[in-house]
């Protein structure tokens, strides 16, 4: 067995790139939806998508603007059913994102569409086209750089949102705006893991990172580098073994937060053995 | 800019039809802490609330400095400390970074902090002596030592109006009067300090304004005349208990000194013509001498 | 058009009727489900089961069996990563049920088992086999028989776990029951509607019943109503629009919710504008 084998076909060099550039994009939002408590909302968002990608098929329009669309239609209606009912918020976000995808499905079975159903779900990494591959590398650039520029205020959002509402911030246009870059980084994440997976790609790049230490600045980039060490060997992995790419990245991830966690445990077993 | 505060019968209603607060009025001047007294549910946090714009008032008014409440945010006058329990102390910030928080109002889009802004924040965190714990995250502090790193921040903030939630909940004595001490200087500052508490023992420590919630403003004032037995009771209802010493066997030859033992919160306690009694004489030498004028002695 | 044509057809008839009984165990589950406020517990468990069933069928042993004893497997991890990590819950959840499913997606992309990736995701209750149904209905009954039996010390522990143990109940015992009941009902609903979608089964009838009513008795009748009456209808109407039969089942049900959002008697939007009308009128 050749283990450049890989490097010698494009598609694999692509798939290595845009992997890379997608997890990175998912690490840095990953720290702020971790420390926020939203990991579901990733989760719902991600599913709720699908009716948006049908219909923006059916209108002829980009598939990413629908799916946004889409996802922020299901936050919004989380948000004000929750605001406006008894019903506490996760039961609310299951009954809305259930609800969206299930609708998706029912368009889906109606609607012959070009996009493979299958390729939504689990992703297409090895055989993403040339427009979606400069749809996602565009969304892409746009989410990074939005949180980026945006990470101080973000961090106060989601530290203390009193707060930041005292000195002027507009906790509502944050709320929104993260929402938004959520539904984003999901569009731009879709072709390489699938609606299914990126949930992982948005959980536990963070909590990795969250595992090891203390400040954000510093987390922001550990999650980072795991997240990109994790795609890229999911990827190399899946090559050799013939499976799932989406699904070799998220379990290099969940590798990754093992070894973070077993680290971390034997840290604390040292330091409370010298106190 | 004259600092004043000023609430004329605000109503605050909840959208489930609630009404949380009505016809609430009080006034506060420069230079002052002023105790907000009530129990749970009696409509203190709502209040704070509205005070930082949060809620709007279905009736009323609030002026902060002659300004409206939206008015004072975009100056910043009013800057919060919240509850400790609100705050989550795991969060991957060191001490620095909060108080940092407290300037990002007066910095550019991007919140690159200036020279200016790192002295604010350096000549915050020493006021309130946390100087040396900058580089520590939030969640290896004391309970004393986490409230003095918000109040830092709102120093830092330079908040003139700055509202205290349940200050001294899970704080020992000692940080206790640290933390009143440093109240006191803010106070003689000019600054306006509100703090939100049921802890009554300690109001009289260290407030010289009360205002009495229950679902409205029950009374506001100067603590001498507004902090009565009878006002309390208004306040409080049922909800507050009594031990009352009728035949109490302290004499003359105890000195005068009795100790009262309490799990958690100080004791208020009022002397037999429902006058507040302090534990110590020291400071309090006008008060003394001004009962001995009403006793003849 | 007849309106009776689906029901000539065996295959219909049979995913008519195993549609309303799973319909009605999830929805009588997912009272509890909801007021325990676990409803992702019941997403993340129904994506956890899948590696269970391709390892059940390299076994060689019933799929259920394996989905089941996954589930579970998930569930404690869960709890222990809880514990040990010091993480929020719902980060816990997202990181075990993704790790758990991208394990099942990887070894169905190895090795195919008899039910393929898209039942097992999207559910396929047309093509039901009569072992998987022998399967489906011994799980509903036993969930049934246990319900039934325990369901006052569920909604005791549901509603007050402090006040449960102080009476001597073993609360740890009833917080495992609840939880192998939820993977036992995800498993059994896997082949109507598919993983991604148990969740709605498991939620949605619950929370329009708790729109509906303040009584839990009520509410346990109404949910499984609504559950089983969704079920059995979506599977007829899907026969007409020739579409995935999960999604029409999901659809009716968050349909019915919507109607119950807004029309609810007391807790409806339309009830609670009148309540805040009145207040304001009274104000003036």
């Amino acid at each position: 067995m050749n283990w450049l084998a890989p490097f010698q076909y494009p598609f694999m060099v692509e798939a290595l790139l845009i992997s890379a550039l997608v997890g990175i994009v998912c690490a840095v939002f990953s720290c702020y939806l971790v420390l926020k408590g939203w990991s579901l909302m990733g989760d719902a968002i991600s599913h709720a998508v699908l009716p948006g990608i049908v219909l923006a098929y059916l209108c002829g329009l980009p598939l990413a603007v629908g799916a946004f669309a889409a996802g922020l239609i299901c936050a919004m209606s989380i948000g004000w059913i929750k605001s406006s009912t008894r019903i506490k918020e996760d039961t609310v976000m299951g009954i809305v994102f259930t609800g969206m995808f299930a609708l998706g499905l029912v368009l889906f079975t109606k609607v012959q569409t070009e996009a493979h159903l299958n390729h939504i779900l689990f992703g297409n990494l090895l055989g993403i086209e040339r427009e979606d591959l400069i749809q996602t590398v565009v969304v892409s650039f746009l989410t990074l750089a939005m949180v980026l520029i945006l990470r101080k205020d973000l961090m106060l959002f989601c530290f203390d949102p009193a707060h930041a509402r005292a000195i002027g911030l507009s906790t509502v246009i944050l709320h929104y705006l993260l929402l938004a870059l959520l539904s984003g980084t999901i569009v731009a994440s879709m072709q390489a893991v699938g609606i299914l997976l990126v949930v992982a790609m948005l959980v536990t790049p963070g909590c990795t990172a969250r595992l090891l230490c203390h400040r954000l600045d510093r987390m922001l980039v550990l999650a980072t580098l795991s997240s990109v060490i994790a795609s890229c060997l999911g990827v190399y992995v899946s090559f050799f073994i013939n499976g799932s790419t989406g699904a070799c990245i998220v379990l290099a991830q969940s590798f990754l937060f093992a070894l973070a966690f077993v680290w971390r445990g034997r840290q604390s077993k040292r330091t409370t053995a010298l106190n | 800019m004259i600092l004043s505060l000023e609430a004329s019968s605000v109503t605050v209603a909840y959208p489930n039809g609630h009404t949380a607060l009505r016809d609430a009025t009080f006034k506060l001047g420069a230079g002052t802490i002023a105790a907000l007294v009530g129990i749970n549910g009696s409509g203190k946090s709502t209040l704070f609330k509205a005070l930082m714009g949060f809620v709007k008032p279905v009736k009323g008014q609030i002026h902060i400095a002659g300004l409206s409440v939206e008015q004072a945010r975009k100056q910043k006058l009013v800057a919060y400390v919240p509850q400790s329990e609100e705050v989550d102390w795991t969060f991957p910030v060191s001490v620095w970074d909060v108080v940092m928080m407290g300037r990002y109002g007066h910095m550019n889009f991007l919140r690159i902090p200036s020279a200016e802004d790192k002295r604010v924040v350096s000549e915050s965190l020493e006021r309130v002596g946390m100087k040396e714990y900058q580089e520590r995250q939030i969640g290896e502090l004391s309970g004393g030592q986490k409230k003095r790193v918000f109040l830092a921040r709102a120093l830092a903030q330079s908040g003139q109006i700055i509202l205290l939630d349940e200050p001294f909940t899970g704080v020992d004595v000692t940080t206790e009067e640290a933390i009143i001490a440093l109240l006191r200087t803010l106070r003689d500052e000019g600054r306006i300090i509100l703090v939100s508490t049921h802890n009554l023992g300690s109001v009289p420590e260290f407030c010289d304004q009360v205002v009495l919630v229950n679902r409205t403003v029950l009374a506001s004032g100067p603590l001498e005349e507004v902090f009565t037995e009878q006002n309390l009771r208004q306040a409080f209802g049922g909800a507050l208990r009594q031990f009352h010493f009728e035949h109490s066997t302290i004499q003359d030859h105890d000195g005068k000194t009795v100790k009262l033992l309490t799990d958690d919160e100080r004791p208020l306690v009022f002397g037999k013509d429902g006058h507040l009694e302090y534990k110590d004489r020291s400071g309090r030498e006008d008060l003394v001498n001004k009962r001995k004028e009403e006793v003849g002695e | 058009m007849n309106l009776l044509t689906p029901l000539e057809y065996d295959y219909m008839l049979k995913a008519i009727l195993v549609s309303g009984l799973i319909g009605a165990v999830c929805a009588f589950l997912s009272c509890f489900i909801t007021l325990k406020g676990w409803s992702l517990m019941g997403d993340a468990l129904s994506h956890a089961v899948v590696p269970g069933v391709s390892l059940a069928w390299l076994a060689g042993l019933p799929f259920s069996l394996g989905a089941f004893i996954a589930g579970v497997i998930a569930a404690i991890t869960m709890g222990w990563l809880k514990r040990k990590s010091g993480l929020r819950e719902d980060a816990v959840i997202g990181i075990v049920f993704t790790s758990w499913f991208a394990l099942g997606l990887l070894l169905l992309s190895l090795f195919p088992s008899h039910l393929n990736l898209k039942t097992i995701i999207l559910g396929n209750i047309l093509a039901i086999s009569d072992p998987d149904i022998l399967q489906v209905v011994v799980i509903a009954g036993i969930s049934i028989l246990v319900l039934a039996l325990k369901w006052r010390d569920l909604l005791l522990y549901c509603f007050d776990e402090a006040h449960a143990r102080s009476l001597g109940m073993n609360t740890s015992f009833l917080h495992f029951l609840l939880l192998a009941l939820l993977s036992a009902t995800a498993v059994a609903a896997l082949q109507t509607v598919g993983a991604c979608l148990v969740v709605a089964m498991l939620v949605t009838p619950g929370a329009t019943a708790y729109l509906l009513t303040d009584r839990f008795g009520r509410m346990l009748g109404m949910a499984t109503a609504i559950g089983a009456g969704c079920s059995v209808l979506g599977a007829y109407l899907s026969y007409f629009i020739n579409g995935s039969t999960g999604g029409c089942i999901v659809v009716l049900q968050t349909l019915v919710f919507l109607l119950a959002l807004v029309f609810a008697p007391k807790h409806g939007l339309l009830a609670s504008r009148r309540i805040r009308r009145l207040a304001a009128s009274n104000l003036a």
